[in-house]
């Protein structure tokens, strides 16, 4: 489906250029006080951390776990990446929403390989959500990483956001499938898993 | 994934094991009469005369007229050189006469909460215990009180809002043994009837009996697809906040327990223990834990004798036997399965305990329990380079983000 990808490569291009605007327009709502939340157990924000060895071009695909709250939808009206500090950030391809109850630990290409729809202008509803997002980075032997997705919504009017923790690395390989390559991404990924388990608060 | 370091088998500092009493199902309470905190127990200043908590349920048919409620917190002292306490100071804080099942018992604050408190990183351990007449009943239960929000959960986070803590249904009552009735009356010399409910409960000291023993206790399991490159490394992360059953015995040491309630074990290191299973592995997983025995030798506690997990190690080992497989023949098939590409991995930072009911049997007690339903228990799955993709899932029903077991197949 080109079509479809070149449709949500714009929209995530697009969101990407609005997100400052959508926050700075948040008007007199607080960006964080919206209803749309990070998924708990225990008290604790879910969080899960993921890699894969991609070729250039190619997308890492992972998972953020969101909770809409409210028992009307949200509009989800940007995404963009955080960054993970001291590691190269990756670009944000692509963001869809799970259209099923399946979701994802780690894929290669976009879009994933569960059912998905462009995340961008879709209306969440009430209860738990999961939202899928590609990432890449431009150089051959080069590791990427993002900490999580800030995502901009609106709500009954008002505009929000909210930092969705989800730790995911897209290590760009000539051979991805080599064992050097995967070796090479899992240590990678586990100092980027033990920031990002800070910048949550999971670390004690 | 975290960094791994080697891990002694028992590292464990002074005070990383504090006991805590709990219990779960809620039961009504009637208030039948206002609660009475004891002035007398020892360092036991009052605070405030604002309850800091409130202890709900219900005992049971009274053998008697009456019954007298009295709430112990549960003070571990006499540490061992491994940090295990030798002696249980079961302390009075507040008490009520019953004529019926039902009891509410405000626990105002005090010194002796306060300490508590410290110890138990906001969460007391309490003991609530009822005589009758010459029979008597006990039920433990920790109450948070003053978790932080950045470590309470969301069960915690309301209980605390709330301020009351129901109590699980207690045992039926038991008559006291002689020993029992015998301290019973010592403190109430003025009840010159044996079978009259006595007004004073005394305070309870539990000392250590015989030593400590060791025994592997199921905290977990795991399952990975059998397909090469695919492995889980189950991490247990010794910050934490294991949940397990305890007994009571009115005579005999190695036998004849009675469930008393519940403990969990509050540790202050945060060390991490980990095994990684291989392709195929469908394995419960274990860990050392450390249990005591304590004898009451005055007989003024709920049993002659308790048994206790007293503290737990760091090192993750395969169980014995094996856990059922998932219930959907495979994750592929589960409508909530997640899509797992390789060469990668997936590093799952939350876990939700799952709960057994026969962890580990220990002088012939059986213990049942969970491990904590926070981050210390984390799924580390990785596919190497070549494997095939599989698919992860919770229990059936489940997202995997609220399940307390994960599953891993190939299709």
């Amino acid at each position: 489906m080109p079509t479809r990808r070149r449709a949500n490569r714009f929209t995530s291009w697009l969101a990407v250029m609005i997100t400052t605007a959508a926050i700075a327009a948040c008007g007199s709502a607080d960006p964080a006080a919206g209803p749309l939340r990070m998924q708990t157990v225990g008290g604790q924000p879910v969080i899960a951390t993921s890699f894969i060895a991609v070729v250039p071009g190619q997308t890492a695909d992972a998972e953020a776990y969101l909770d809409n709250d409210a028992h009307a939808p949200v509009r989800i009206t940007a995404v963009s990446v955080v960054a993970a500090p001291g590691f190269a950030t990756a670009r944000l391809v692509d963001v869809g929403v799970a259209t099923s109850g399946r979701g994802l630990a780690t894929a290669r290409g976009w879009p994933p390989p569960v059912p998905s729809r462009s995340a961008i202008g879709a209306d969440l509803p009430h209860g738990d959500i999961g939202l899928f997002f590609g990432i890449t980075g431009p150089a051959v032997s080069h590791n990427y990483a993002v900490a999580g997705l800030k995502i901009a919504y609106t709500y009954q009017g008002q505009h929000y956001s909210l930092v969705a923790w989800a730790g995911a690395a897209a290590c760009v390989a000539a051979k991805p499938n080599s064992a050097s390559s995967y070796q090479d991404c899992s240590t990678y990924t586990t100092s980027v898993n033990t920031t990002v388990e800070k910048l949550a608060g999971l670390s004690t | 994934m975290r960094i791994r370091a080697t891990i002694s088998a028992r590292d464990r500092s002074a005070w990383n094991r504090l006991i805590k009493l709990s219990g779960a199902a809620a039961a009504s309470a009637a208030l039948v009469a206002a609660a009475v905190p004891l002035g007398a127990a020892p360092a036991d200043a009052l605070i405030s005369t604002r309850p800091a908590v409130t202890l709900a349920g219900s005992v049971g048919a009274l053998p008697a007229a009456s019954a007298t409620v009295v709430v112990d917190v549960n003070v571990p002292t006499d540490l061992n050189s491994a940090g295990d306490p030798q002696q249980i100071n079961e302390v009075p804080v507040a008490s009520a006469t019953i004529t019926s099942s039902g009891f509410s018992i405000p626990v105002p604050a005090s010194s002796t909460l306060q300490q508590a408190e410290q110890q138990g990183h906001g969460t007391v351990n309490f003991t609530v215990m009822a005589v009758s007449g010459s029979d008597l009943t006990a039920e433990g239960i920790p109450a948070p009180i003053d978790v932080s929000p950045a470590a309470a959960n969301a069960a915690q986070l309301a209980t605390q809002a709330a301020g009351i803590v129901q109590m699980p249904a207690f045992a039926a009552f038991r008559p006291m043994t002689a020993t029992q009735a015998a301290a019973m009356k010592a403190s109430n010399s003025a009840a010159s009837d044996s079978a009259a409910t006595p007004n004073i409960i005394p305070p309870c000291t539990w000392k250590a009996y015989g030593s400590q023993y060791n025994d592997l206790t199921r905290v977990g399991e795991v399952h990975v697809a059998n397909t090469s490159g695919l492995s889980d490394t189950f991490w247990f992360r010794h910050q934490n906040d294991e949940t397990i059953t305890f007994g009571y015995s009115a005579s005999d040491p190695d036998g004849n327990w009675t469930g008393g309630g519940t403990i969990s074990l509050t540790n202050t290191l945060s060390a991490n223990g980990y095994h990684t299973f291989g392709q195929g592995a469908v394995d419960y997983a274990d860990v050392t834990y450390y249990y005591q025995r304590y004898h009451d030798y005055i007989g003024e506690c709920p049993g002659s004798y308790e048994i206790l997990a007293v503290g737990s190690a760091d090192v993750v080992n395969p169980g014995t036997n094996t856990p059922p497989v998932n219930p959907y023949g495979g994750c592929k098939n589960d409508p909530y399965g997640i899509a797992f590409s390789s060469p990668g991995g997936w590093d799952y930072d939350v876990g939700r305990g799952q709960t057994y009911s026969g962890i580990a049997t220990v002088f012939g007690f059986t213990f049942g329990g969970s491990d904590g339903f926070n981050t210390d228990v984390e799924h580390d799955y990785t596919a190497a380079s070549g494997a095939a993709t599989t698919w992860l899932c919770g229990s059936p029903g489940d997202e995997i983000t609220n399940s307390p077991i994960i599953y891993n197949t190939t299709g």
